[in-house]
């Protein structure tokens, strides 16, 4: 095992007496999983399955609508008693896994009664009808896995749905754009509930990284907007409709932003971050604003310096880090933007080549100095040069 | 409590595709059938994948509802915000456009919306029968036979050349 290796390496360097090491052997035995048992039926169950689906794929023209259908309900309730049965046995890993399952086989199976009766619907229409059927479902799931492929699929519906709706007019299409953050603002929302964090953690986890990730990258793309308005004039005001909706909902989360953050000290710099997504994501839009480079530059390192401050109150090294690499890279490009005719010169070359060379160092240096600072209890004199420096 | 409401979570999903295929097998069984004429979406590219891509060829005679018609617009075209009237004397409807209360109200043996008819369609063809399909719509008349129920749902029921079904 390699564990024993580690153990037998860690007790002769000394961080680890022989009691602990016997301690830490026992309790690995004690929650050792048959993983190559796992391995062989999951293997099996495999082979089984893929022999099935050749079966039925060699047949399947020949095969009536009627009995795909029923073969295709009967696998439904096979997988619908699976995982009340794995839940009942507590076997968590096997009931997550089959609603998973579950969840994409129910859309195949819209996609299968589509076939068989030639339904001539819009993706939108099926895609809303997987969601409906299968919320109540995925929230009964607890993992990570099922949380992001449920808030993924949510969010591609609404996406699909918004898309079919701006077909048409100018004023439709400026209309839904403006709806898109709602898309990423509402589940985030839910996030801030006290009952949803203590009854599915993992989901709020899943739920919130989605989220901020998407948010983070949606205002940093925002900011180019200072540099050429993408938009006609025509329909802009339509757009007022999703801010007043964003703004509404930031609103909520203003309040609630003690509970989006795992320190009291985080709190100011998440209310920040909240208002400057709001106002990059619809501000520069409305406006119309455009050739304004400098703003558009400053915009991002604002974004970036707000998103770093609330990892560092919050001691989220690894967002510290992101932030910090992103507000290094966007200065060098600030610097390629501005000087960049000089790169044709030796001077430009040397000078531009001294500045990547600063900010690389500066930027290690800093993350050296935070992953100490942020060490938890305990770790805090841990060696700069240690498994995390780079 | 929690495990029941796992069980009704399961149970949802069954009872929604179940609600689906009831509700087609319903509009097949209970609708009115009729043979619309169709062409090819588009004639470089009929088949898409495992679907022949058509449209329906539907001329309604001079109507009450629709754009008048124009120099692009012929007298015979579609508009989206009206409904069809279907009427007799065979399966081969003879049509009129008119607004959807009319249509509803007229004594029409059967109406349908325009815009379910309007742009492009698909039929599910078995792999294979794509090049023989692409022949068979651009040389033969082809034609769907559709069911339509009172409240103008239409379903597609199979395609028809020369007034014959032609079976996968």
């Amino acid at each position: 095992m390699l564990h024993d290796h580690k153990l037998d390496e860690w007790r002769a360097k000394g961080l680890l007496d022989a009691d602990a090491v016997a301690r830490i052997r026992a309790y690995e035995e004690s929650h050792r999983r048959p993983v190559l048992l796992y391995v062989v039926g999951g293997l099996g169950a495999l082979t089984v399955t893929l022999g099935v689906v050749a079966i039925i794929a060699s047949n399947w023209e020949a095969i009536p609508g009627g009995v795909k259908l029923a073969i295709d309900l009967a696998l439904a309730a096979a997988l619908a008693y699976g995982i009340v049965a794995s839940h009942r046995r507590g076997i968590a890993w096997l009931r997550e896994t089959l609603i998973a399952l579950y969840f994409g086989y129910v859309l195949a199976s819209i996609g299968l009664i589509s076939q068989v009766y030639h339904l001539g619907g819009a993706t939108w229409q099926a895609l809303l009808a997987w969601s409906a059927l299968c919320a109540l479902l995925l929230t009964r799931a607890h993992s990570r896995g099922v949380a992001t492929a449920w808030l993924l699929s949510l969010q591609t519906t609404y996406l699909v749905c918004l898309t079919a709706f701006a077909e048409g007019t100018r004023d439709a299409e400026m209309l839904a754009l403006g709806l898109v953050p709602l898309g990423v603002l509402v589940p985030l929302a839910a996030t801030a509930s006290e009952r949803l964090q203590r009854a599915r953690p993992r989901m709020v986890a899943a739920f919130r990284g989605i989220a901020w990730t998407e948010l983070a990258w949606m205002a940093s793309i925002a900011t180019f907007a200072f540099y050429e308005d993408p938009m006609r004039n025509e329909g802009r005001g339509a757009l007022v409709v999703g801010l007043a909706l964003s703004a509404a909902l930031t609103g909520f989360l203003l309040v609630r932003a003690r509970r989006l953050v795992a320190r009291e000290a985080a709190a100011k710099p998440m209310v920040i971050l909240l208002g400057v997504v709001l106002f990059l994501l619809y501000v520069p839009l409305l406006l119309g604003l455009g050739d304004l480079n400098l703003l558009g530059a400053l915009a991002f390192l604002g974004l970036w310096g707000t998103v770093a401050w609330l990892a560092h109150t919050n001691h989220d090294a690894r967002l510290l880090n992101t932030a910090t690499a992103l507000l290094a890279l966007r200065l060098l490009i600030i610097y390629f933007e501005v000087f960049g005719s000089l790169l044709s010169t030796g001077i430009g070359l040397i000078s531009g080549g001294l500045l990547t060379l600063g900010l690389a160092w500066l930027w290690s240096r800093k993350r050296r100095e935070f992953a100490a600072e942020l060490a938890p209890e305990g770790h805090a004199s841990a060696p700069a040069g240690g498994e995390n420096a780079p | 409590m929690k495990d029941r409401l796992l069980v009704v979570a399961v149970v949802v999903p069954l009872l929604g595709l179940l609600a689906l295929i009831g509700r087609a097998e319903f509009n097949l069984q209970d609708g009115r059938p009729w043979l619309l004429p169709i062409r090819g979406y588009d004639p470089r590219d009929l088949i898409s994948g495992h679907y022949l891509r058509f449209t329906y060829d539907l001329h309604p005679q001079p109507s009450t509802c629709g754009a008048p018609p124009g120099d692009f617009a012929p007298a015979d075209a579609l508009d989206a915000s009206c409904c069809l009237c279907l009427q007799p004397p065979s399966e081969w409807p003879e049509i009129r456009q008119l607004t959807c209360e009319e249509a509803a109200s007229a004594g029409c043996m059967s109406w349908i919306r325009s815009a379910d008819v309007i742009g492009e369609q698909r039929y599910f063809i078995p792999e294979g029968r794509g090049a023989e399909l692409e022949q068979a719509i651009r040389e033969r008349n082809a034609a769907m036979r559709v069911r339509v129920t009172d409240d103008g749902t239409l379903a597609i029921e199979q395609l028809y050349f020369d007034g014959e079904p032609w079976t996968p």
